[in-house]
C-alpha cells in the first residue's frame, strides 16, 4: 500500500515534467495526422487510424484504379494494332505501346516518389522527437546501456534510410521504370538490368530491417546483462546504508523507475500511433496501386504478350519500391519503440 | 554521405549498363561479342566499386561515432532527470519521517530536507532544518531520531525557532 503511494508520489512528480515532455511531443506530430491520432494522453485506436487513413487515401486509390484500367486499355490497343499490322509492323505498335504504357504509368510512379519522400521527412522529424523521449524514460527506468545503444542504432538507420530515400530511391526506380521499359521496347540485355535493380532494392531494404532487428537483439540481450548488474550493484550498496534511510532511499528509486516506465509506455505507445497514422495512407495506396497494375499485367498477357505485361507489372513494382526505403523508416522506429516497451526494467 | 556513395552507384552502374546495351547491340557475333560482353562487365563491376574509393580512412568511424556520442548525451539527460526526480522523492520522504516523529513528540514543525549524490550511485539525506518552536526534550529526541535514522548527524541539524 505503502509502496503504491510512493508510486503515485513519483508520478506526481513527473506531472510536472510529463506536461512539457507531452508537449514536445505533440508539437513534433505532423499536421497531416493531428487530428486522427488524438493527444498523448488520450490516443486515438488503431482500427480508427487506419479507416481514416483509407477515407483519406480513397479518393487516390480510385485514380490508381483508373489508371491501371487505362494502362489495360493501351494494352488491349497494342495488341489488337499488333494483331492487325503484321509482321512488318509489329516492332512499330510494340514500341508506340510501351511508351503509351510508360507514360501512363509515370505520373502515379512520379506521385508515389513525392509521396515517399515527404513521408520520409515526417518520419524523420518526428522520430527525431519520439526517439530522445523514450530513451530518457528508459534510463530513467534503469536501462541506460541498452537504450544508448539503441538510440544510436536507430537514429543512424534513419538517417542512411533518409538519406538512401532522397538520393538513391528516385534514381533508382527511374532507372528501373527505365529498363522495365527498354525491355518491353527491345528486350535482351535491359530485361536484366531491371531484375538485378528490383533485386538490389529488395535485398537491401531486407537486409536492413534484418541486421537492425538482429543488432537491437544482441545489444540489447549485451546491455541489458550492463544495466541489471548496474542496478544489481547500487541495491547491495544501499542494502548496506541504516534500516530506515535506506529503506526510503531504495523505495524513492523504485518509485521514480515506475514513473519513468509508466513514462516510456506512454510515449513510446502514442508514437507508435502516430507513425501508424503517417504509414497507413501512403502504405494502402501503394498496396492498391501494386495490385491494381499486377491484375492489369496479368490480364494483359493474353491480349498484347509478355513483354507488354511484363512492364505493367513491373511499373506497379516501381511504385512498391518507390515507398519501400520511407515505409521502412516507420517500421525501422516501430521496432525500436517497441523494443524499449518490451525490454523488462531491472 | 552512405546515401551519396549509393546514389553514386546507382548512377554510375544504370549509365555503364546503357552504355554496355548499345555496346552489345552493335558487337558483331562471335568471338568479338564474347569480348565486349567481358569488357562491359568489368566495366559494370569497376562502376560499382569506385565511389568507395572516395571513402577516406577513418569517416566511416567519425560517422558511426557522432550517433554514439548524441546518444551518450541523451542518456546523460535521462539520467540527471532521473537523479532529479529521486532526489525530491527522498527529500519528501524524509521531511514526512521527521514531521511524523515530531507530531508523535507532540512538537509542532517545520522541515526541510537536502539530499547529496553519493559516490555508490545514489542519493542520501544529508541535511535537516527544523524550524519552529520546539522543548529540549523533544529537540533531543528528535536530533536523536535524525541521527539514528536518516543517518543526519547534529552537526548538519540546523535548528531555528520560526521568529525572525
Amino acid at each position: 500500500m505503502k509502496k503504491c503511494a510512493l508510486i503515485l508520489a513519483a508520478v506526481l512528480l513527473f506531472a510536472f515534467s510529463l506536461p512539457s515532455l507531452a508537449g514536445d511531443l505533440e508539437e513534433a506530430v505532423p499536421d497531416r495526422v493531428r487530428d486522427r491520432v488524438g493527444t498523448s494522453s488520450a490516443p486515438g485506436g488503431v482500427s480508427e487510424i487506419i479507416r481514416n487513413a483509407l477515407d483519406d487515401s480513397l479518393g487516390e486509390i480510385r485514380q490508381l484504379g483508373a489508371r491501371a484500367l487505362g494502362i489495360f486499355a493501351a494494352a488491349l490497343l497494342t495488341g489488337t494494332a499488333s494483331a492487325l499490322a503484321g509482321e512488318k509492323g509489329v516492332g512499330a505498335v510494340r514500341l508506340c505501346g510501351t511508351a503509351a504504357i510508360t507514360a501512363l504509368s509515370a505520373s502515379g510512379v512520379g506521385s508515389m516518389l513525392s509521396m515517399a519522400g515527404e513521408l520520409s521527412e515526417q518520419i524523420s522529424a518526428f522520430a527525431a522527437v519520439l526517439l530522445p523521449t523514450v530513451a530518457s524514460a528508459c534510463v530513467g527506468a534503469g536501462q541506460a546501456a541498452s537504450s544508448a545503444a539503441s538510440l544510436a542504432a536507430t537514429t543512424l538507420v534513419l538517417d542512411l534510410l533518409a538519406d538512401v530515400s532522397a538520393r538513391v530511391t528516385r534514381p533508382l526506380v527511374y532507372c528501373f521504370a527505365a529498363a522495365s521499359a527498354g525491355a518491353a521496347a527491345f528486350g535482351g540485355y535491359t530485361r536484366s538490368l531491371a531484375r538485378l535493380i528490383k533485386w538490389a532494392a529488395a535485398t537491401v531494404l531486407t537486409l536492413t530491417a534484418m541486421l537492425f532487428t538482429a543488432y537491437l537483439g544482441i545489444t540489447g540481450a549485451v546491455s541489458g546483462g550492463a544495466d541489471a548488474a548496474a542496478v544489481k550493484l547500487t541495491k547491495t550498496a544501499i542494502s548496506g546504508l541504516v534500516p530506515v534511510v535506506g529503506k526510503i532511499v531504495s523505495d524513492a528509486a523504485d518509485s521514480v523507475a515506475s514513473g519513468f516506465v509508466i513514462l516510456r509506455n506512454t510515449a513510446g505507445i502514442f508514437g507508435m500511433l502516430v507513425i501508424l497514422a503517417l504509414i497507413a495512407g501512403p502504405a494502402l495506396e501503394a498496396a492498391a496501386g501494386y495490385l491494381f497494375f499486377k491484375a492489369a499485367a496479368i490480364l494483359s498477357e493474353g491480349v498484347a504478350g509478355q513483354e507488354i505485361s511484363a512492364l505493367i507489372g513491373d511499373m506497379g513494382t516501381a511504385m512498391a519500391l518507390a515507398l519501400g526505403s520511407a515505409g521502412l523508416s516507420g517500421v525501422i522506429v516501430f521496432i525500436s519503440v517497441t523494443n524499449a516497451i518490451l525490454r523488462v526494467s531491472s | 554521405m552512405i546515401g551519396e556513395i549509393l546514389g553514386e552507384m546507382v548512377l554510375r552502374l544504370s549509365a555503364s549498363a546503357l552504355i554496355s546495351a548499345g555496346a552489345m547491340s552493335l558487337a558483331p557475333e562471335g568471338r568479338a561479342k564474347g569480348a565486349v560482353r567481358l569488357a562491359c562487365s568489368l566495366m559494370c563491376v569497376l562502376c560499382l566499386l569506385s565511389p568507395l574509393a572516395s571513402l577516406e580512412e577513418g569517416e566511416t568511424e567519425a560517422w558511426a561515432e557522432s550517433y554514439r556520442a548524441n546518444a551518450e548525451r541523451v542518456s546523460a539527460e535521462g539520467e540527471n532527470s532521473a537523479r532529479g526526480q529521486t532526489r525530491l522523492v527522498i527529500e519528501r520522504q524524509s521531511r514526512e519521517y521527521i514531521l511524523g516523529k515530531a507530531k508523535e513528540l507532540g512538537e509542532e514543525v517545520r522541515v526541510s530536507v537536502r539530499a547529496v549524490w553519493q559516490e555508490e550511485g545514489y542519493f542520501v539525506p544529508w541535511e535537516a532544518e527544523i524550524e519552529g518552536k520546539i522543548s529540549g526534550k523533544g529537540r533531543l529526541r528528535l536530533g536523536y531520531i535524525m541521527e539514528n535514522d536518516l543517518n543526519i548527524p547534529a552537526s548538519r541539524q540546523r535548528w531555528t525557532d520560526g521568529e525572525e
